[in-house]
């Protein structure tokens, strides 16, 4: 016996652009994704269209950022850069510019003497559970990190703020660090005082009754 | 703490409607729609009972019932895993996952036929997640026979790596060309994926003009990736950035 119905019509209206960026991003509420995942599992055209913006945006975020790249102009560095030369190009004499220069290398340095002895500012790493090119999250070795991770199906429980914690640890299994997760703007926050060395780490990520939920890669370099 | 299997279980609403009677529309704020006139169609019934019927065929542990779920569903199980878990043993886990629907169904645990969309669903993430958690304890064991245990390079073999920094050199050049605003607001919303109200915000638009810029500067990288690819024969990211919602 055959379908009844055309069963693969079932599924609701297909998710515009927007839904699939923002689900792409990891940043669809709950109550959207679970009918949005059940659509996908039966429209093709919708499958294609997910796959398209998930390479795009892999892309984008990995042109933007991989550290291995950096011989290619940076977008942003480059349209500071032009700013700041246009402005200065604007000034009328050479007088004006050395004096200008000089002041600025002066103010450069009292903020740097001002600064030095403090803290290192830990450098934000974005863990994701989701299998792309770039499997290992980059993170630079030697300074404080913030794990910011991003999983649709986690979502922080202002009730049990003790709920999640985290666990560090090395590329042969070996416990680096133990720390406990936060909430900060509706994302799981993990703060490292310790800095790691060059190489390949793995974040644990663990619930109540510290039971293992998600485990993300993690290339210190 | 996981929600899916509470979620799953609050979802149980509304059979799904056949789209072609009463349509969901996109609302202007991208939310998923509502039926035209908030009503639900005649057919609603019919789709409900292919569910069931569906259902019971597999129930029953008719060939055809298989067949059809198989037909139904192996494409989306096959790309959602590959999508979390990567294309390794994906025909083993796509099997696998099926087996374990048709098992289910078979044992009575699907009580809403009509829900079989989200049991499928539980069902995939419930695989994934025993698979991630295989992975680990694995790589556990592993390491305690094993010191020197190696982790593979993530950059694939030297020609995948070079196809990939080509590609990526070329994004870089692209997104260098493109004008200082369409450019920053790329940036700012897919790679330091700050939200709509920030960018707003910060850069003095309203949510209308900020979805405009986004969708103009979206076309014109992908304008401009066409034309740098006619030269350079790379597959891929530039063909398709904009996506029409004609379908």
């Amino acid at each position: 016996m055959g379908m009844l119905v055309d069963l693969t019509k079932s599924a609701p209206s297909h998710p515009s652009e927007e839904i699939l960026e923002e689900y792409v991003l990891l940043r669809l509420p709950e109550a959207l994704a679970a009918p949005l995942e059940e659509h996908l599992l039966l429209c093709h055209s919708c499958q294609d269209a997910l796959a398209e913006t998930d390479r795009f945006v892999s892309d984008l975020k990995i042109a933007g950022k991989h550290p291995d790249l950096a011989h290619y102009p940076a977008p942003a560095a480059g349209r500071v850069r032009s700013g700041w030369w246009d402005l200065l190009n604007a000034l009328p004499r050479l007088a004006t510019r050395t004096s200008l220069a000089l002041a600025l290398a002066i103010m450069v340095l009292l903020v740097v003497r001002t600064n030095a002895p403090g803290p290192l500012a830990p450098v934000a790493v974005n863990l994701s559970a989701l299998r792309g090119l770039d499997p290992l999250s980059p993170a630079p070795a030697g300074k404080p990190l913030q794990l910011n991770i991003q999983s649709p199906d986690l979502a922080p429980d202002r009730a049990l703020p003790k709920a999640y914690h985290v666990e560090l640890v090395d590329a042969a299994g070996g416990a680096i660090w133990k720390g406990p997760v936060t909430e900060a703007d509706g994302k799981l926050v993990a703060t490292m005082s310790k800095s790691l060395r060059k190489g390949v780490y793995w974040v644990r990520l663990y619930g109540p009754d510290s039971e293992l939920l998600r485990e993300f890669g993690l290339l210190a370099k | 703490m996981i929600r899916p299997r509470r979620r799953i279980l609050s979802v149980a609403v509304a059979p799904p409607v056949p789209q072609a009677v009463a349509p969901l529309l996109e609302d202007g704020d991208g939310t998923l729609g509502e039926p035209v006139d908030g009503t639900i169609d005649v057919h609603a019934g019919d789709v409900h009972a292919g569910w069931v019927e569906l259902v019971e065929r597999i129930r029953l542990e008719k060939t055809d019932g298989m067949e059809e779920l198989y037909q139904l569903f192996s494409r989306g199980i096959r790309f959602y895993l590959c999508r979390q878990l990567g294309p390794q043993e994906l025909d083993d886990k796509v099997h696998d996952t099926f087996v374990v629907v048709v098992q289910a169904i078979r044992r009575g645990e699907l009580r809403e036929p009509e829900r079989l969309m989200g049991f499928v669903r539980t069902i995939v993430r419930r695989q994934v997640a025993a698979h991630i958690d295989r992975v680990v304890h694995n790589r556990r064991e592993q390491a305690e026979f094993d010191s020197t245990v190696r982790v593979a390079d993530p950059r694939g073999n030297p020609e995948e790596a070079a196809i990939f920094r080509q590609r990526i050199g070329l994004i870089r050049q692209v997104l260098g060309e493109l004008s200082e605003r369409d450019r920053e607001i790329l940036t700012r919303f897919y790679i330091d994926e700050q939200s709509q109200d920030q960018i707003c915000s910060e850069m003095g638009l309203t949510e209308t003009q900020f979805r405009l810029l986004k969708s103009r500067a979206k076309a014109r990288f992908g304008e401009l990736g066409k034309k740098k690819l006619v030269h350079k024969g790379l597959p891929g990211v530039f063909l398709r950035t904009s996506r029409s919602v004609s379908h």
